[in-house]
């Protein structure tokens, strides 16, 4: 009856919250349970923090940028855990990540957090506050900022600044190869566009007199000059087609550069044996806007990319991590970088920090979270003598670990490695339009290979050539090129404004398909840490939240410090000194007063009792407590007709009984899964979406249609996975759905607008009713109506964002 | 229409001055961010005295 009745209660108080939560003065997230700071309501103490930190250096002026400039835009809570950063300081790191220029120090730091022109003002700002900090300029789209400071300042004390103000800093290493190579891809890309439209700017101001009627000498003087004009674009900006196509021979598929080359190469040629004879029309300036339209739709389906997520920076997420290094001469310890470890290394552990390798247990005791690789939430002992392995996070308690396997061969390293070849195993993604462009692509090229053969037969080759030209330029998919890349572009931008970080657009087609959605329980649905759900004295006595108190106070286990905030928020106590106090891990605490002896241990399966002499006097109920959003989401997923599961390593009780609280049926959980078997379910449901964030997800985010990883996500479940989101919880999904469903929608409107449009041209086209100059007219033409229905269908998704359709 | 044969030139290469300053602002890195100095110059300058 306990859960029960706690979820009915739990259930009102959200219903009565979600009328009227206001929203956060720092980050614009609903506050379900505000907290107040000068007549202002925040979600979370680490909002009302940044909020006094910038208000007591005058730098209240963000709030107005925020308001004036960023409508709409929303951040996230701002954490409030503290984080050493004092590996930053040590020579190893500063050695690959620190760059000299000019007596000067530089280092770029991924600003996790950034999202809005008032974050821009903030860390701009930053020199005037922070003493050694001389330059800091921040690049908006990548949030990565680039910062100046000489020796007066240390590395460390720069990133907590930094961490103060609600930025998370991951450092880069400075000059990444494969940045460099797509910046110059993309200045490359632009130059090719700029040369393609400028001579395509002068041929058609050639051309319009060549139309207007201009004949005799200064007709083909322009003719002339139009070809000589066409030459940078054949010769230069068109060299990506070329590439392309050849490379498209190469693997034996026919993609959509193959028709393109053949018409420029036919045009070209047919234009020039046209000049040279003096007869019959030359279409440079379709040829020249051809190339530079696909380029454009190129260049912005690029853009497009960057503001989702490149895989470089998904790389900042990895193999971060410090750790305290033991010195055994001096006893002393000094925080470093784990990827600086070697074998041998003495690591010194403690409650809330994560083992980066594989090692044997010198000294201690702890309780440690195996949960990452095993999806278990039950804590295990471990103590000297004992293995432990990478991954382990500790709950409680201090160790000393030998380090025996670094790196890449730890368990959890392999783990990462076989993650890693799942992926690359993974074919790539064709998504609808690309295989429909690739069918209609190869069926124009047979077309018109036909139509020039057939009336190469009847000793009409000329008009055979106009002809297939015609079919070539006016069915070109360049409208469809151009328009799919900005749907997705914008659709990618909305997202990354909302803290959805998309890794590749081909996913959301799949997105707008899934049947089903996966979601791990642990972290993802509930807070990852225990909450009191259920307090039930079997006796009428005053004094039990101060003997609970005692017991816990310097208990380490994850339940102890969840029953003293608990009391501490909700009881009024008193302190009471115990005797011989104990605590044995695993099973509980104990303490004598008075004579009595007091026991806190497990009662039943996630519940615990306090004993009086053996006698019971209390009942707890303990629980890894459920997100605020995590209901509404469920519902609001349910209603837009996809299965929803439950996929936890969780125990059955514990799975159920969150399943309960969430309105789910017995037979949509799954309970006791480790990794594998997460991955074989993957295999049997078609179309899912995995939603989670621990290792022990990783191999399944892999293998599902979209794999989606949460914010706290350890780095490796973040590579496995297709999309992350940048704030915890599952809120952010139910959007993404819409967002792509809406898109889809979009792309198959414009695909049907352009297939009849290009239907009716190519059959024109074949008779023989247009000619290479018409086509190359009709075909922007269709460009442009394809174009109007993408922004149609992108105003109404702004409607979305409002909040009138969702 | 002789006069065509002086502008015609002339036109090509004031176009050819202007794609060559397009190239050496893109090498420049004048586009590699859109984004923010767009946003950047909204600021109001603070008074330096």
């Amino acid at each position: 009856m306990g859960i029960n009745t706690t979820s009915s209660s739990i259930e009102t108080k959200s219903d009565l919250v979600q009328e009227s939560a206001p929203f956060c003065y720092h980050c614009g997230e609903s506050a379900f349970s505000p907290v107040i700071e000068a007549g202002h309501n925040f979600c979370c103490r680490g909002c009302r923090l940044v909020f006094k930190l910038l208000k007591s250096r005058g730098l209240s002026k963000y709030y107005q940028i925020k308001n004036l400039y960023s409508e709409g835009e929303r951040g996230a809570p701002v954490s409030e855990k503290k984080t050493d950063f004092s590996f930053l300081d040590h020579e190893n790191f500063q050695k690959e990540y620190v760059t000299e220029i000019e007596n000067e120090l530089q280092i770029r730091f991924y600003l996790e957090g950034v999202h809005c022109s008032a974050c821009l003002w903030l860390i701009e700002k930053s020199p005037e506050f922070i003493v050694g900090l001389n330059g800091c300029r921040l690049q908006l789209s990548s949030s990565v900022a680039t910062l100046n400071f000489d020796e007066s300042c240390s590395l460390s004390s720069l990133a907590t600044e930094f961490k103060k103000l609600g930025y998370f800093p991951h450092p880069l290493k400075p000059n990444e190869k494969s940045e460099s190579l797509a910046r110059k891809e993309e200045r490359d890309l632009l130059i090719k566009m700029g040369v393609a439209m400028a001579c395509m700017g002068n041929i058609g101001l050639l051309s319009i007199s060549i139309y207007a009627g201009a004949d005799g000498t200064i007709a083909r003087q322009f003719e002339w000059l139009s070809f000589l004009l066409l030459l940078p674009v054949i010769l230069f900006s068109a060299i990506p087609f070329y590439k392309n196509a050849l490379n498209s021979i190469k693997r034996k598929v026919i993609s959509i550069d193959l028709p393109i080359v053949i018409a420029l190469v036919a045009g070209t040629l047919g234009g020039m044996l046209n000049i040279l004879k003096g007869t019959g029309v030359v279409f440079f300036d379709s040829m020249a806007a051809l190339v530079f339209l696909l380029l454009l739709s190129r260049y912005v389906l690029m853009k497009a990319r960057q503001g989702g997520v490149q895989s470089s920076r998904l790389e900042f997420f990895k193999s971060f991590g410090s750790c305290r290094r033991l010195i055994p001469s001096s006893g002393e310890t000094e925080n470093i970088l784990a990827s600086f470890l070697k074998p041998l290394d003495l690591i010194l552990l403690k409650t809330g920090e994560m083992l980066p390798v594989d090692g044997l247990i010198m000294k201690g005791k702890v309780l440690a979270d195996t949960s990452l690789l095993t999806g278990e939430s039950k804590p295990s002992l471990l103590e000297q003598g004992q293995k432990i392995y990478s991954g382990s996070k500790v709950l409680g308690g201090e160790i000393v670990v030998k380090a025996e396997i670094v790196g890449d061969q730890t368990l959890l390293g392999r783990i990462l490695e076989k993650v890693n070849q799942n992926i690359l195993e993974k074919p790539p993604l064709l998504t609808q339009v690309d295989r429909l462009a690739q069918f209609f692509v190869t069926i124009v090229l047979f077309l018109a290979i036909g139509v020039f053969l057939f009336f190469a037969f009847q000793d009409n080759g000329h008009e055979g050539f106009l002809r297939a030209l015609s079919l070539i330029i006016v069915t070109c998919p360049c409208a469809l090129a151009l328009a799919t890349p900005l749907a997705f572009s914008s659709l990618i931008g909305k997202l990354a404004g909302r803290g959805i970080i998309i890794r590749s657009e081909n996913v959301i087609e799949k997105i707008s398909e899934a049947k089903n959605i996966f979601l791990d329980k642990t972290g993802t649905l509930t807070q990852g840490e225990f909450v009191v759900q259920d307090w039930e004295p079997k006796v009428s006595r005053e004094d039990l939240a101060s003997i609970v108190l005692a017991l816990e106070e310097k208990s380490f286990h994850p339940i102890g410090t969840a029953l003293v905030n608990y009391i501490k928020e909700n009881f009024e106590y008193k302190t009471i000194n115990l005797e011989n106090w104990c605590e044995t891990p695993g099973l509980g605490v104990e303490g004598e007063l008075n004579g009595k002896k007091y026991q806190l241990k497990r009662f039943q399966e996630s519940s615990i009792g306090l004993f009086e002499d053996e006698l019971l006097i209390l009942t707890i109920n303990c629980q890894d407590g459920l997100r605020k959003d995590s209901r509404k989401s469920i519902e609001k997923l349910i209603s837009m007709g996809l299965k929803t599961f439950i996929l936890s390593g969780d125990c059955q009780t514990q799975v159920s009984s969150a399943a309960a609280l969430l309105g789910l049926s017995g037979n949509q959980i799954f309970w006791n899964k480790g990794p594998e078997e997460k991955f074989e379910i993957m295999n049997e449901y078609n179309a899912s979406i995995m939603v989670g964030d621990g290792a022990n997800d990783a191999l399944a985010l892999g293998q599902a249609s979209v794999g989606v990883a949460v914010k706290g996500s350890i780095d490796i479940s973040l590579k496995a996975a297709d999309i992350y989101l940048t704030n915890p919880g599952v809120g952010l999904i139910t959007k993404l759905i819409a967002y792509s469903r809406e898109t889809v929608k979009l792309i198959k409107r414009n695909l049907v607008l352009s297939l009849t449009y290009n239907a009716i041209g190519a059959a024109l086209a074949i008779m023989g009713l247009i000619n290479p100059l018409w086509a190359a007219i009709l075909m922007p033409i269709s460009s442009l109506t394809v174009l109007a229905s993408t922004i149609y269908g992108t105003k109404k998704m702004r409607r979305f964002e409002k909040g009138e359709l969702i | 229409m002789t006069v065509l044969y002086i502008l015609l030139p002339l036109s090509i290469i004031l176009g050819g001055i202007f794609l060559a300053a397009f190239i050496w602002s893109v090498n420049k890195g004048q586009y590699d961010d859109l984004e923010t100095p767009a946003k950047r110059m909204l600021f109001e300058d603070e008074n330096k005295n």
